[in-house]
């Protein structure tokens, strides 16, 4: 290779390295973003669940939609993933879950229903199964109380009209920058905050209980999702943050071994002109 | 007594507090210390509260549910803003658009939609208007 192809190609790469860096610092920030977003959430949602467990014992046979035990026929799975790739194999991972659990119902004679977060989740199912009935994309980072909203109602939407008979959310745990992980979530019925307990009826209800109760629970199913999204995409810039951190480093090794491809090329044609020059002197004879 | 305003959006105020009033779906409330346990879901509209210093706040909650237990308030609201950092200019603005989508008659206009944001709106004016008539009364030296 001639040396000056070997320097364009070691620009090329410092051009390439240059974006990493830049992507990996922009992700860096959008993780922290959606990290605090994490937490906050969290307390919103805990209150709510602490709330709604005090009031379930005070109203005696609660009746709602989102708690209603069916047999399940059909099996609804939101799976989160991410508009946008780059970070390395964060969709492929959750995507490749989300096959496994589909095939499993599938096993049981169970039919499957589909929604789908994030462009990648979309793409990846939207090919292989007619089963996806909502899909959600274009999502803003870190995404939003709207976006939890919209996907809350379609989700109960589906699931009152007995469409689904359950809700089971795979999504990105997030623990840190360093610990994130896949985990599979029974979302509907709603059956955790039901407590066998005998109504005291202490509080004042207004309006009546069933409508403050109705309120918990789709406040409740909203944090839910919202916390779900929101820990995804927390993991999502993490691991971008990861692979282009990685990136990075393998662009400086590649620079690393073209300098040296380059001097030894520049070395290569020094040495062949001097022994020409040489060559030609003892030709032509002193 | 103890007031907690939760959203979404994190913990908008924790204090000690003497007196909170709200708009309840079913009408305004007004809860001193040791007020009987109770549940009530909230308007969109204003939550004021003294504090222990007898100064007045104003914030304007999106809807939510307020719980009384124990001498707690415990309000969760989808949205909460105290009427200081609300920008009345973007609110006006924000009104007027909403007022403006309710008299056009044509079918796209989601009534429901721009119902509930002429409600957000006029909350953040009333926030904003209720703390400037205190304030405006605390400089006459009342």
């Amino acid at each position: 290779m001639r040396p000056n192809d070997v320097k364009r190609k070691i620009k090329a790469v410092q051009n390439i390295q240059k974006i990493t860096k830049a992507m990996k610092s922009v992700a860096a920030v959008k993780a922290r973003k959606a990290e605090e977003r994490v937490r906050k959430v969290k307390d919103y949602s805990r209150e709510m669940f602490e709330l709604t467990k005090r009031l379930s014992a005070e109203i005696a046979g609660f009746q709602h939609p989102l708690l209603e035990k069916r047999e399940i026929k059909t099996v609804g799975i939101l799976v989160v993933t991410s508009d946008r790739g780059l970070c390395g194999s964060f969709n492929a991972n959750i995507l490749r879950e989300g096959l496994k659990l589909y095939n499993k119902y599938k096993a049981e004679g169970k039919e499957v229903r589909l929604f789908a977060v994030g462009r990648k989740a979309k793409q990846f199912f939207e090919r292989r199964f007619p089963v996806v009935i909502a899909s959600f994309t274009k999502l803003p980072q870190p995404p939003t109380q709207a976006e939890a909203s919209l996907i809350a109602s379609e989700i109960t939407k589906y699931f009152s009209d007995g469409t689904i008979d359950a809700l089971k959310v795979l999504y990105y745990n997030y623990k840190s920058m360093a610990k994130y992980s896949i985990v599979e979530e029974d979302v509907l019925p709603l059956l955790n905050i039901q407590e066998k307990n005998e109504p005291k009826a202490t509080y004042i209800f207004e309006p009546e209980e069933d409508v403050v109760a109705s309120y918990l629970l789709e406040r409740g199913l909203m944090a839910e999702i919202l916390r779900v999204i929101l820990e995804t995409a927390a993991s999502e810039q993490a691991a971008r943050m990861t692979a282009m951190s990685q990136a990075s480093e393998n662009a400086q090794d590649l620079i690393k071994q073209l300098t040296l491809a380059f001097n030894k090329a520049r070395q290569a044609i020094i040495t062949r002109e001097l022994s020409e020059i040489i060559g030609t002197t003892t030709a032509l004879g002193s | 007594m103890k007031m907690l305003i939760l959203t979404p959006e994190g913990v908008i105020a924790d204090e000690e507090v003497t007196f909170v009033s709200a708009v309840g779906e079913e009408g305004s409330l007004g809860i001193l210390p040791r007020h009987a346990p109770l549940v009530t879901t909230l308007k969109i509209d204003v939550v004021e509260f003294v504090k222990e210093n007898s100064d007045r706040e104003v914030v304007a909650t999106i809807g939510g549910i307020l719980e009384v237990k124990d001498n707690k308030v415990t309000i969760l609201s989808d949205a909460a803003e105290f009427s200081v950092d609300i920008d009345e200019l973007r609110v006006k603005e924000a009104e007027k658009r909403a007022r403006a989508r309710l008299t056009m008659k044509t079918e796209e206009v989601d009534v429901k939609r721009a119902e509930a944001a002429l409600a957000r709106a006029l909350a953040r004016l009333k926030a904003i208007e209720l703390l400037n008539r205190r304030t405006g009364s605390r400089k006459r030296g009342v």
